[in-house]
């Protein structure tokens, strides 16, 4: 065969090749919404050639799967053990120990205690 | 009452008080105060000395907080009924300032009776804070009813003696007051008199068999439609006058004559059902015209209204009296009646109501 010969050989079959790609042009886009929970079917025809997409994906198409939803934690998630300490304004805690300690202690009280000024009394006769 | 110094007024002097059902409350839930503090002045700032009946005890001690309001004890409306009486709409305002800087400090409330000493007399915890179902007599009933009441019934005013409950029963005062009276749960009242008698000689589990018929000569039916029981079986008692009250620099006081010690039987100023005699006892009271007369003018404007000499149950009962020595000690003299001639002038309008103007009849015997 003659270089000629072969060389129209390859450009016919390159037209059928560029016919052929041409005529799978309608089948929809890769969606972004469907989530693949099996791997897609392979192309029924030949899929050695990928279709040049119309648009840019937005995201990674399809045979890339994402992991799902429904996907089970493989272990259960252990509550913390302690209780973080508050940082900002803490609860009031109403403390009486203050209150005890000084009136239970006749020594502090004789210490602290003040007698009441008496004014002169003016009063006469029996109340 | 002996003195208390200021550190042992505010000592719990018995901390197992911490651990009580009372103590376990916390302090600063009834007496506020600040939570926390570390200096005495910022710890006090807040604090309610005298906590308030229905908020501190109400919740627990519900329907004796909610009686209490009435109790004459809490609300001293028996000085409002009375000064009322005698005064004018118009001159209450003063009056009510006057009684509030001299006579409303009388009050009392509840830690006044079951933890402390009343505050009038400067208070100060009388068992470590420990609350007293049953108040102490000296420290709080007789502390404010002294000068008459405790001194007739402990035979203080010699040689008058002692009343025969206390002397020969030992029975302390609320033998006889019972909690719903102190409680103002028998309903509320205008004066310690209104209503009937309570306690009452004759309560059931008292003299209640005592009546015609029981023996003793002078228990006839004339007696007892006639006369109280303390017409016979009290005597000689204290009688006040002329309370004068003012102020001067801020500081409120008052002036009385000397008490006299009288005995005298008049006509029932409360005559009603529940008190139908005829006769009872009369103590002169330590009011006269001119008692608020620093505040202003005629404030007792209508002063004649009520008598000078009142309804009394003296607290110094004896079986045996002077006037129940023989019929003539009543039948024949006015010995122990009021008369005109016992009245200062400027009461004679106030008791012509009371007077006794000549002795009763006497029946025969059995009268």
């Amino acid at each position: 065969m003659s270089n000629t010969t072969r060389l129209a050989l390859v450009s016919l079959l390159l037209i059928a090749v560029v016919l052929g790609l041409a005529a799978c042009g309608n089948e929809p886009e890769p969606t972004t919404v469907a989530q693949a929970t099996t791997a897609p079917a392979g192309p029924a025809e030949a899929d050695t050639a990928q279709p040049e997409p119309t648009e840019p994906p937005t995201q990674a198409p399809t045979d890339t799967v994402a992991p799902t939803d429904t996907t089970e934690p493989t272990e259960t998630p252990v509550p913390p053990t302690e209780t973080p300490e508050p940082t900002n304004t803490p609860e009031p805690v109403v403390d009486d120990s203050a209150c005890i300690t000084c009136h239970t202690s006749q020594e502090t009280l004789q210490t602290l205690a003040v007698e009441e000024e008496v004014a002169e009394s003016l009063s006469e006769g029996e109340g | 009452m002996p003195p208390v110094e200021a550190w042992e007024k505010v000592f719990i002097s018995d901390d197992t008080f911490v651990d009580s059902v009372h103590g376990k409350m916390g302090c600063i839930t009834c007496h506020g105060g600040t939570s926390g503090a570390t200096d005495m002045q910022a710890a006090h700032e807040g604090v309610v000395v005298e906590p308030d009946a229905v908020a501190a005890c109400g919740p627990c001690h519900t329907e004796i907080a909610a009686a209490d309001a009435g109790s004459l004890h809490s609300n001293l409306t028996g000085y409002f009924t009375t000064i009322g009486a005698r005064s004018s709409e118009e001159n209450m305002g003063v009056l009510e300032e006057a009684m509030g800087n001299h006579c409303l400090t009388c009050h009392t409330s509840c830690g006044q009776c079951h933890v402390s000493r009343p505050t009038n007399l400067g208070g100060g915890l009388f068992a470590g804070h420990e609350f007293k179902g049953t108040p102490s007599m000296n420290l709080t009933c007789t502390a404010c009813h002294g000068s008459r009441v405790n001194d007739e019934y402990k035979g203080m005013n010699r040689p008058v003696p002692a009343d025969v409950h206390w002397i020969q029963g030992g029975m302390p005062c609320f033998t006889c007051h019972t909690n719903d009276e102190m409680h103002g749960a028998l309903g509320e009242q205008v004066d310690r008199y209104d209503g009937p008698p309570s306690p009452g000689c004759q309560d059931e589990g008292c003299h209640d068999q005592v009546g015609p018929g029981d023996g003793i000569d002078n228990h006839t039916e004339a007696h007892f439609e006639a006369m109280s029981c303390q017409v016979c079986h009290s005597t000689t008692y204290k009688n006040c006058y002329s309370c004068h009250v003012a102020q001067q620099e801020g500081i409120s006081f008052f002036k009385i004559e000397p008490s006299v010690m009288d005995f005298k039987i008049g006509l029932n100023p409360l005559q009603s059902d529940a008190r139908p005699w005829k006769y009872v006892p009369l103590r002169h009271v330590p009011v006269d015209p001119e008692s608020f007369a620093y505040y202003g003018e005629d404030l007792l404007s209508n002063f004649a209204a009520l008598p000078t000499w009142k309804y009394a149950t003296p607290h110094n009962i004896q079986r045996n009296t002077p006037q129940t020595e023989s019929c003539d000690a009543c039948h024949g003299s006015l010995e122990f009646f009021l008369t005109a001639e016992d009245l200062l002038p400027y009461e004679v309008e106030a008791n012509q109501g009371v007077i006794v103007s000549e002795p009763p009849p006497s029946f025969g015997s059995g009268n």
